[in-house]
């Protein structure tokens, strides 16, 4: 009997139309558990590095975890893991809704797929039967028609769907994957693959949701979280007004990227702010499942441009890439952007951050008005915001230049635009400031998927001006030294090391990071607890922080095989140059204090002076396997 | 001396996001705390603002972070605020 989890990974190999189920035992998901660990394992089993991220030879591994669809705030969320057509290594990506708990009512706690369709297809997921079904009909169409079609012909409107647009048909490199319209697994260019591989949609039902090993002690959990959550500033601010309130203090402090990172502080911040967005066209709020904080704002307009509501809304990240990176502070043409990249299924922070690239390459004079088709790329139009976005879903003009995302982008121009491309591995920039948060250049650094934001606890949760309260919640991790944002030196290295793995336990359990310590109301041990009342077994947050390493370090070694070396985990020029105006004046990581931070932190994580995984920390989390892929890969 | 006060949310049950105050010379932002619970007794400053004697928001004084027992001078913006950290549902 298992508990939380069925046992069994669904397997489709598109081209041969094959569908079959695998047994895993316990051991395997105890070992893996889910999310990226659960998705790496699978990727470096069956994946030679170096696969182009649209060969049929890439796979795709969706799967919640253990854990997921239990009934507990934060334990909604699940993944997509692959290779990426921006970095060429493997990324994983999450996001939240309804999914994921949807697949384990289907009767599986993973679905993989192989190969490519010669035409388009669905895969519907019927409590434990399987098809593949003809898109014809469905491809070209947006996000929001795709779901329709799927709901229409199966007759029956609760079917949990997630698809692509026309973005991820087009294989642009960061088209994302939409999960009922409101959910995305935005990163990575996952949305691509899926359309290389003709792909249109995973559609899920069912009613075999596994038993809990101890119900009653999971209820207490939720409920003990239901009674508390508004005592947390930070998820107070969550229920009321959701992410987009991070505009407001980003801008305040001088960290909200403005005109492709020349700045932090952006003089229309107060037009793009989520106080103003809810006032303006805020509309409803919505979640995920099992969570009562409900952070996700919908917003409508008519006029100038029609916004529907169905697409929800921009988040505190998509507010900033689509607004402050390109200097637009209409908020309208901010949502618009939003709503059509929801749409066509591009990710919103790559996107804004392409065409702020884009915006800089041309006031600078790379970019001329020859290469763009007469359309001036000002900072602050709002209108070629939008022309843009429709032109890079349809790979269109200067649009397939831009597709192929801000590194490919910038080899492609030549010159001086390197230095203008803000991205890690080929991942452009989310909407946080390594030059004023220290830690999180490492993290843009060294995170197996290029620059990513969820990757670690941000500094703020641990400086000396940090509440105490806060501060303490780290200390069952061994951390319990504050120090300043702007320090990068060993202890921060430190810091980093940790909550980097913690946050890969998020990710390989597909826990929502707004429901988390330190910031949010479930602590650590409460999450062991609650891995260990659903599943039933001795869980310890030692054993949850080794599944973490484990699928941090599975990713390193293919990235490492894949060709991602230690050149990869440089930052970009910007991160150099001082940051200009406002509170943060000045700022700027020195190349000296990264490369020092860089090398203690291979050492820390048990890689050589080259950044590659020692064998002894292999055998250490029993992968001594992942060796293997070295044959493969050569 | 007079300094002002804004809450950068989720205060919104305060009288207002920005109120002004007087306060001593040299007073600090615990002083400053226990005027505003003074002013707005109903609001239960203390409570949101402090936890067993500690902050539990953060604190700006003219945008830099400051503690308990920062001075405050005539003329200061102080800033209450969450800490916010990173994150993002655009995964
Ligand atoms: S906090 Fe927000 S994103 Fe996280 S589970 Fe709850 S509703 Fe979803």
């Amino acid at each position: 009997m298992t508990y939380g989890y069925h046992g069994k990974i669904l397997r489709v190999d598109l081209t041969e139309k094959r569908i079959w189920v695998e047994k895993q035992d316990e051991s395997f998901f105890r070992f893996y558990m889910g999310g990226g660990a659960l998705g790496a394992h699978y990727v470096c089993k069956n994946v030679r590095p170096g696969t182009h991220a649209f060969a049929p030879e890439n796979i795709m591994v969706f799967c919640g975890s253990v854990i997921t669809g239990a009934p507990v705030a934060g334990f909604s969320r699940h993944s997509v893991t692959g290779i990426s057509p921006l970095t060429g290594g493997i990324a994983d990506s999450e996001a939240g809704g309804y999914w994921g708990r949807a697949l384990k009512e289907a009767g599986f706690d993973a679905v993989v797929i192989e190969g490519r369709s010669p035409e388009p297809v669905y895969l519907l997921i019927d409590d434990g039967d399987v098809e593949i079904k003809d898109a014809g009909h469905i491809w070209g169409r947006d996000t929001g028609e795709t779901q329709d079609m799927i709901w229409r012909e199966n007759d029956d409107e609760k079917i949990r769907v997630l698809g692509i647009g026309p973005a991820g048909e087009n294989e642009v490199y960061f088209a994302c994957i939409v999960s009922e319209l409101k959910h995305f697994h935005g990163r990575g260019g996952h949305g691509a693959v899926m359309g290389s591989k003709n792909l249109k949609a995973i559609a899920v039902k069912g009613d075999k949701f596994p038993p809990l090993a101890d119900q009653e002690k999971v209820q207490e959990i939720a409920r003990n979280f239901a009674g508390r959550y508004m005592d947390f500033d930070y998820t107070r601010v969550l229920r009321e007004i959701g992410t987009s309130a991070g505009i407001s203090f980003q801008n305040y402090s001088g960290q909200l990227p403005t005109h492709n990172w020349q700045t932090g502080c952006f003089p229309g911040a107060q037009e793009i702010s989520g106080e103003t967005m809810m006032e303006e066209i805020g509309e409803d709020k919505g979640g995920c499942f099992a969570c009562p904080v409900r952070c996700k704002v919908s917003v409508k307009a008519s006029k100038p441009y029609p916004i529907s509501k169905r697409y929800g809304g921009p988040e505190y990240e998509s507010l900033a890439s689509l607004g402050s990176y390109t200097g637009v502070s209409n908020l309208y043409a901010v949502a618009k952007a939003n709503e059509l990249c929801n749409r066509y299924g591009l990710d919103t922070i790559s996107t804004g951050g392409v065409i702020a690239f884009a915006m800089d390459c041309y006031e600078n004079g790379l970019l001329t008005d020859e290469d763009t088709g007469g359309l001036e790329l000002k900072f602050g139009s709002g209108r070629v915001l939008l022309d843009l976005i429709e032109m890079i879903a349809r790979q269109e003009g200067i649009g397939h230049l831009l597709a192929q995302g801000t590194k490919k982008a910038a080899e492609s121009i030549g010159g001086e635009a390197k230095k203008l491309a803000v991205h890690c591995k080929g991942l452009e920039f989310p909407a946080h400031e390594p030059r004023v948060k220290k830690s999180l250049a490492l993290a843009y650094g060294t995170a197996p998927i290029g620059a990513d934001h969820m990757a670690s606890e941000h500094d703020f949760s641990n400086t000396p001006e940090t509440p105490a309260p806060i501060v303490q919640r780290l200390w069952p991790l061994g951390i319990s030294k504050p120090l300043s944002a702007q320090d990068l030196g060993p202890a921060k290295v430190k810091f980093f090391y940790y909550t980097h793995i913690l946050y890969s336990v998020f990710n390989s359990l597909d826990t929502c990071i707004f429901c988390m310590a330190p910031l949010k109301p479930l602590g650590l041990q409460e999450l062991v607890d609650a891995v260990r009342a659903v599943t039933g077994w001795d869980m310890s947050l030692w054993e949850l922080m080794k599944v973490g390493e484990r699928r941090l370090q599975m990713m390193r070694v293919f990235n490492c095989l894949a060709g991602l070396d230690e050149s990869q985990d440089a930052l970009p020029p910007r991160m150099f140059e001082p940051l200009q105006g406002g509170e943060t004046h000045g700022m700027a990581i020195s190349p000296e204090e990264y490369e020092k931070a860089l090398k203690l932190y291979y050492d820390m994580a048990g890689w050589d002076s080259e950044g590659i995984p020692r064998y002894s920390k292999l055998v250490e989390l029993d992968l001594e396997w992942v060796e293997g892929l070295k044959e493969r890969s050569g | 001396m007079r300094v002002k006060v804004k809450f950068l949310l989720p205060f919104d049950d305060m009288s207002s996001k920005e109120t002004v105050m007087d306060l001593e010379k040299g007073a600090d932002v615990r002083a400053l705390i226990e005027k505003l619970s003074c002013k707005f007794p109903e609001k239960e400053a203390k409570n949101k603002l402090m936890i067993d004697e500690e902050l539990k928001v953060m604190v700006l004084i003219n945008k830099r972070p400051g503690n308990m027992k920062t001075e405050l001078a005539h003329g200061d913006e102080v800033v209450f605020c969450p800490v916010f950290s990173g994150g993002n549902c655009h995964d």
